[in-house]
C-alpha cells in the first residue's frame, strides 16, 4: 500500500513536472529521481500515462524485437503512440514495448527527449568519486552483473607519479583525490617537467650569482669541473673569473675573432646554455668560453698546470682552426661528441701553445689537440673540479715566485703542428693562467691575468697571460695595443712588426683581435648581470 | 512489468592477449623498416616452406639472384606493387605546391600496376596475368612458381599463399550451451556533429539493462561482453589550430572525452567493456595503436570491469580467441587493391596470415626490431573490424577445419547498429536503434 501511495504521490510529481514546467520525463530520469527501478519506473509512467490520456500528453513508446523479415536483426525503436502499433507489427512474436518518456509535447529534435536525463547523468558523474550514486552502480537496472567492481584505489599510474614528482618538487599542486581531476588536471605532467627543470637549475644559480652571462659559464664551469663543488670554490671562482676575464677577454676576443662568427656565438650560446640544466662548459660554444672557464678555476686557487696550459693549447687551438667554430668541453663526464667536428685538420696539425719561458719554447709546447685528446687531457688533468682549482692555484703562486724572465704564456702558433701530449708535460712546469681571463683570486693579493702581447726575442708576436696585482705590474709588460680596438680591422693594425713566421702572424693578428675582444668582452660580461655584450669600461678599470 | 526479480548477467572467461601489440619495452634507437620486412619474410617462408614441400615436392626452392633462366622453381619472397598513382612524397614536393588536385582519390590502384617480389637477395618483376596485381599489395610474402624469362622477369604460372593459420579447436560444447552473446560497436564519434546522442543513449539503455520489458532484459542479461572498435570520439580538432586556447574552448574541445567517459561509465559499471583506439582517437597514429590512456575516463577506469586495450585487439572469451582492428588496415587494402567486399579483403589478410600487409608501406606502423607482431599464428574464431560502412559477416570455412567468423562492425554514427555475436552458435546479428520515426 506504500508503494501505491509512493506511486501516486510520483504521478503527481510527473503531473506538475510535464505540466508546469513542461519537462520531458523519462523514465530513466524518473528512476534516478526518485530512487526507483528502472522497471518500476516505466510501471508508473504507464500508469501515468494511461491516466492522463486526453490532457494533452504526448507519449513516446519504445519498441523492441527481433524483427520478422530476413536477416533477424534485433530493433530497437523509439515510436510515438500513433505509430506504436505498426511498429509491433514488424516485429517478430510479440515484441515489448513500454513507456519511454512522457512530455508535454513532442520535440523537433530527438535529441532533446534525453536532455534532461543527461543533465542528470552528468550531475550524477560530477559528483566525489567516493560517492556510490545510482549511476555508478547501476542499481537500478534489471539487470546486475556481480563481475563488476569498483575500486577508488585504483589510480592510474600517472597519479602516483604526478604525487612523486609533485612533493618532490614542492609543487603547489595539491594531488587530486582521483581519477576525476586528472582529466582537469592537465598541469600534472608539467609541474613535474618544470620540477625537474627547475632541481638542476637551482645548483646553476648559485653560479649566476657571480652576474654577467660569461661568468654564468665560467662558474657553471667551475661547477662542471668541481662536480658541484663548494659554495666557496664556485664564489670565489666567481670572483675571480670575473676579474680575470678583463685580462683574458683581450685574449678571447681575438680567438674569437678569428673566424669572424665566433663573437656572436661566444656570446648567444652563453646565455642560453648557462642557464640550461647542462653540464657547464659542455654548452660552451666557444674556446673562448672554454678557456675562460679554465682560468676561472685556474684564478680560483690552485694553480693546475695542466689545466693552464690545456686551457692555452685551447686557445691556440682556437686561433689555429680558422673560421672554425670550436667549442670546448671541459666537461670531465660529457663526451665531446659533438665538439670540434669541424676540425679535421686539428689532427694534423696542432697548435702549439707555449706555457713555457722563452728558452723552453724550442719546443712546440703546445698541443692544439683533436677535442677527445684534449678532453681527455682536461680529464686526465682534472680530476676533481678542486684539484682543477688548486693545481691552478698552484701554478699562479708559482709563476709569481718566478716573477723572472719571461713568465708567460705564449702562444705560438706553429703552422706545422706537432706533438700532441708530451706539451701537457711541459705545461705542467710551466705556470699559467690561460689568457683569456683575468680575475682576482681573494687566496692572495689581488692579482689578474692580463693578455699581453709583445715581440720576442725570436722576431715572433707574443701574446701572453701576465699576472699583474693591483697597479703593480710583473714583469710583463704592455697590454696588446689591440686591447684598445674592438673591432676586428683594427685589430689587425696592431701587429705592427714583421714576423718571421707569416702564417703565424697572421694568426695572430687575429688571434689578438679575438683575445683583445675577448677579453672586452668577458671583462664587460663580468659586469654585467644579464646577458649583455660587455663593457669597455669595466675592461680599463680593471686595468689600472 | 514491477518484477522485482533482477535478472544476473552471464559472464565468461576473459583473457586478454594484447603483450604482442604492447609499445612499452620497445626503444626507438632510430631503426627502420627492414628489420621489420626481414623478420615478416623470415617467419612467413618457414610457414611456406612446408606448403611449398606438398604442393612442388619437386621444384626447387631458389633465391631471385640464384635465378636461371628458362628453370622451373619455386621463390619465396616479399611483394611490391609498383603503383603509379600511389602518392609520393618526392612527387608531390616536386610539383607545383599551389595547385590543388581537384579530387583527391580514394583509391590508388590503376592498370599498369606491377609486382616485383623481393628476397634478401634480389629483386624480380612478375608477370602473369593482368589480375594479379590488382589482388595483391606491398608486404605480403608469397611463394610463386615459375620461371625466369629472357628479359629478367619472372613468368608467374602459380602462386601460394601461406594460407590460414592452425586454429585451436574450441573446447567441447559444455560451456556454450547457453546463450552468450558479445556485442561489437564501432564508430560511435561522440562529440560528432552527425551524431544521434539519443541512438546512443537508447544503446547505453538497452545494454546495461534498462530497457525493455523482461525479454528484452533477458537479452541483455546474456551480453556477456561489449568491444568498442575505434572511433568512439569526434574531436573538434579545427579549433586547436596552434593558437593557445582559453579555457572555455579547451573545455569544448575535451568535452567529447568527457561524455565518452560517461558512457562508459555508466557501461563498465553494468558489464565488462573493452574500448580500442581507432583512426581519430587521442591515441597513438601508427600500428599497434597504444590502448587508449587511464586518464582520459576518470570515471570508467575504476572500474575492473574496464578494459583499455589495444588495436589490434586479441583477447579470448571462454576459450575462443578474438582478434580484430578498429579497420585502418582494411581501409588500407581497400585503397591499394581490389575486391568485391570489405569481407574480402579481410579473408585475404587471414590467408595472407599478416593482419596489415601494407604496413609500414602505406600504414603507419612502429619499426620494430624483433617481431613481426601482425602475423597471424594461430587462427581466430572471431575476426573484427571496425569502423566499416555497412555491416557484413560471413562465415570463413579452412580446408583444416579452421572456422572463423567475419564480421564488418559498421559505424554506430551512421547505421545506428551494433554487432552482436553469439557465443554458442557463433552467428552474427545486428542491434539497430531507431530514434526518428516518432517524430510527427
Amino acid at each position: 500500500m506504500a508503494d501505491v501511495l509512493q506511486d501516486v504521490g510520483i504521478r503527481d510529481q510527473i503531473q506538475a513536472l510535464v505540466c508546469d514546467t513542461l519537462q520531458v520525463v523519462s523514465y530513466k530520469w524518473l528512476s534516478r529521481r526518485f530512487s526507483i527501478s528502472s522497471n518500476t519506473a516505466k510501471r508508473i509512467l504507464q500508469e501515468f500515462a494511461e491516466q492522463s490520456k486526453g490532457d494533452n500528453i504526448e507519449v513516446v513508446y519504445v519498441v523492441a524485437g527481433w524483427t520478422k523479415n530476413e536477416p533477424r536483426n534485433y530493433s530497437v525503436q523509439l515510436v510515438t503512440q500513433d505509430r506504436l502499433q505498426e511498429a509491433r507489427e514488424t516485429l517478430h512474436g510479440s515484441p515489448s514495448s513500454h513507456v519511454y518518456s512522457v512530455q508535454p509535447c513532442l520535440p523537433k529534435d530527438p535529441a532533446q527527449l534525453f536532455a534532461a536525463e543527461f543533465v542528470q547523468a552528468q550531475e550524477l558523474f560530477k559528483q566525489p568519486s567516493d560517492v556510490d550514486n545510482c549511476l555508478r552502480d547501476n542499481r537500478f537496472s534489471g539487470v546486475s552483473c556481480s563481475l563488476v567492481a569498483r575500486c577508488l584505489g585504483r589510480v592510474s599510474s600517472i597519479i602516483p607519479k604526478q604525487h612523486g614528482a609533485i612533493s618532490a618538487t614542492n609543487q603547489a599542486l595539491s594531488p587530486p583525490p582521483l581519477l576525476a581531476e586528472a582529466l582537469l588536471d592537465n598541469e600534472g605532467p608539467k609541474p613535474e617537467v618544470q620540477a625537474f627543470q627547475s632541481a638542476p637549475a637551482v645548483p646553476l644559480g648559485l653560479p649566476k650569482i657571480a652576474g654577467g652571462v660569461t661568468l654564468k659559464e665560467e662558474p657553471t664551469t667551475v661547477t662542471g669541473l668541481t662536480g658541484k663543488g663548494p659554495v666557496d670554490s664556485i664564489a670565489s671562482g666567481n670572483v675571480s673569473a670575473g676579474k680575470r676575464k678583463v685580462g683574458a677577454a683581450g685574449g678571447e676576443g681575438s680567438l674569437a675573432s678569428l673566424w669572424g662568427k665566433a663573437p656572436n656565438q661566444s656570446s648567444k650560446p652563453s646565455a642560453p646554455k648557462s642557464s640550461g640544466p647542462v653540464k657547464p662548459i659542455t654548452t660552451a660554444g666557444d674556446a673562448d668560453r672554454g678557456i675562460r672557464a679554465m682560468e676561472a678555476s685556474v684564478s680560483d686557487a690552485s694553480s693546475d698546470d695542466d689545466v693552464s696550459g690545456f686551457a692555452q693549447r685551447r686557445g691556440g687551438q682556437v686561433m689555429r682552426s680558422a673560421g672554425r667554430k670550436r667549442q670546448i668541453v671541459l666537461d670531465e663526464d660529457e663526451e665531446m661528441s659533438a665538439k670540434e667536428e669541424e676540425n679535421p685538420d686539428s689532427i694534423e696539425c696542432e697548435e702549439v701553445v707555449s706555457l713555457a719561458s722563452p728558452p723552453s719554447k724550442s719546443s712546440p709546447s703546445v698541443v692544439a689537440e683533436e677535442k677527445s685528446k684534449e678532453n681527455t687531457k682536461a680529464k686526465v688533468h682534472l680530476p676533481g673540479p678542486l684539484t682543477a682549482a688548486i693545481d691552478k692555484e698552484r701554478k699562479i703562486s708559482w709563476n709569481e715566485k718566478h716573477a723572472d724572465g719571461p713568465e708567460k704564456v705564449e702562444v705560438l702558433l706553429e703552422p706545422s703542428c706537432a706533438q700532441p701530449v708530451e706539451n701537457q708535460i711541459q705545461h705542467e712546469g710551466k705556470a699559467e693562467p690561460s689568457s683569456v681571463v683575468s680575475d682576482k683570486s681573494p687566496s692572495g693579493p689581488k692579482r689578474k691575468k692580463v693578455l699581453r702581447t709583445r715581440i720576442d726575442n725570436r722576431g715572433r708576436e707574443v701574446t701572453e697571460v701576465v699576472w699583474e696585482t693591483d697597479g703593480v705590474e710583473e714583469p710583463h709588460e704592455t697590454k696588446p695595443a689591440s686591447a684598445k680596438t674592438v673591432a676586428q680591422p683594427a685589430v689587425v693594425e696592431t701587429k705592427p712588426i714583421t714576423d718571421k713566421l707569416a702564417p703565424s702572424k697572421a694568426q695572430r693578428g687575429p688571434q689578438q683581435g679575438a683575445s683583445t675582444k675577448g677579453s672586452n668582452k668577458s671583462a664587460g660580461k663580468a659586469n654585467a648581470k644579464g646577458p649583455q655584450q660587455g663593457k669597455l669600461d669595466s675592461f680599463f678599470k680593471r686595468k689600472s | 512489468m514491477d518484477t522485482g526479480v533482477v535478472l544476473s548477467r552471464k559472464q565468461a572467461d576473459y583473457i586478454c592477449r594484447d603483450e604482442r601489440y604492447c609499445l612499452s619495452m620497445q626503444r626507438y634507437k632510430g631503426q627502420q623498416y627492414s628489420q621489420l620486412y626481414f623478420f615478416r619474410l623470415h617467419t612467413i617462408r618457414q610457414n611456406l616452406l612446408s606448403r611449398i614441400q606438398e604442393r612442388w615436392p619437386s621444384l626447387p626452392v631458389c633465391k631471385i639472384l640464384g635465378l636461371e633462366e628458362g628453370q622451373l622453381c619455386v621463390v619465396v619472397g616479399t611483394l611490391y606493387k609498383q603503383m603509379q598513382l600511389k602518392p609520393s612524397i618526392l612527387e608531390e614536393y616536386s610539383k607545383e605546391r599551389s595547385v590543388v588536385p581537384l579530387a583527391t582519390p580514394s583509391k590508388f590502384t590503376h592498370n599498369d600496376d606491377y609486382l616485383i617480389m623481393e628476397d634478401e637477395s634480389g629483386r624480380v618483376k612478375l608477370i602473369r596475368d593482368a589480375n594479379l596485381p590488382s589482388f595483391y599489395v606491398t608486404g605480403v610474402v608469397v611463394a610463386v612458381c615459375g620461371k625466369e624469362e629472357k628479359d629478367g622477369e619472372f613468368f608467374v604460372q602459380e602462386i601460394l599463399e601461406p594460407g590460414l593459420p592452425p586454429q585451436i579447436p574450441l573446447r567441447s560444447a559444455v560451456s556454450f550451451d547457453e546463450e552468450k552473446f558479445v556485442v561489437f560497436a564501432s564508430g560511435l564519434k561522440i562529440g560528432g556533429e552527425s551524431t544521434n546522442p539519443l541512438e546512443l543513449q537508447l544503446l547505453l539503455d538497452h545494454l546495461t539493462g534498462h530497457l525493455g520489458e523482461e525479454e528484452e532484459q533477458s537479452l541483455s542479461s546474456q551480453i556477456v561482453r561489449v568491444v568498442i572498435a575505434g572511433g568512439s570520439v569526434d574531436l573538434q580538432t579545427s579549433l586547436s589550430n596552434g593558437q593557445p586556447l582559453s579555457g572555455k574552448e579547451q573545455t569544448k574541445l575535451v568535452e567529447p572525452i568527457r561524455e565518452l567517459d560517461l558512457v562508459l561509465t555508466q557501461l563498465a559499471a553494468a558489464m565488462p567493456v573493452d574500448i580500442m583506439p581507432g583512426p581519430n582517437d587521442p591515441a597513438n597514429y601508427s600500428l599497434p595503436q597504444q590502448p587508449l590512456h587511464r586518464c582520459l575516463f576518470p570515471g570508467a577506469s575504476l572500474y575492473n570491469t574496464f578494459v583499455s586495450a589495444t588495436n589490434p585487439h586479441q583477447f579470448e572469451l571462454d576459450g575462443a580467441l578474438f582478434l580484430g582492428t578498429s579497420g585502418q588496415n582494411i581501409e588500407d587494402l581497400e585503397k591499394y587493391s581490389e575486391a568485391e567486399e570489405r569481407l574480402d579483403f579481410m579473408e585475404r589478410t587471414l590467408v595472407w596470415r599478416h593482419l596489415a600487409p601494407t604496413a609500414p608501406d602505406t600504414l603507419g606502423c612502429y619499426p620494430f626490431t624483433d617481431r613481426d607482431p601482425f602475423i597471424l599464428e594461430m587462427c581466430p574464431h572471431v575476426y573484427f573490424c571496425g569502423n566499416q560502412p555497412s555491416y557484413a559477416s560471413r562465415l570463413l570455412k579452412g580446408p583444416s577445419g579452421q572456422q572463423v567468423r567475419l564480421i564488418c562492425i559498421p559505424s554506430f554514427q551512421e547505421t545506428s547498429s551494433v554487432v552482436l555475436v553469439s557465443l554458442k552458435t557463433w552467428d552474427s546479428h545486428i542491434l539497430t536503434f531507431s530514434a526518428n520515426s516518432f517524430q510527427p
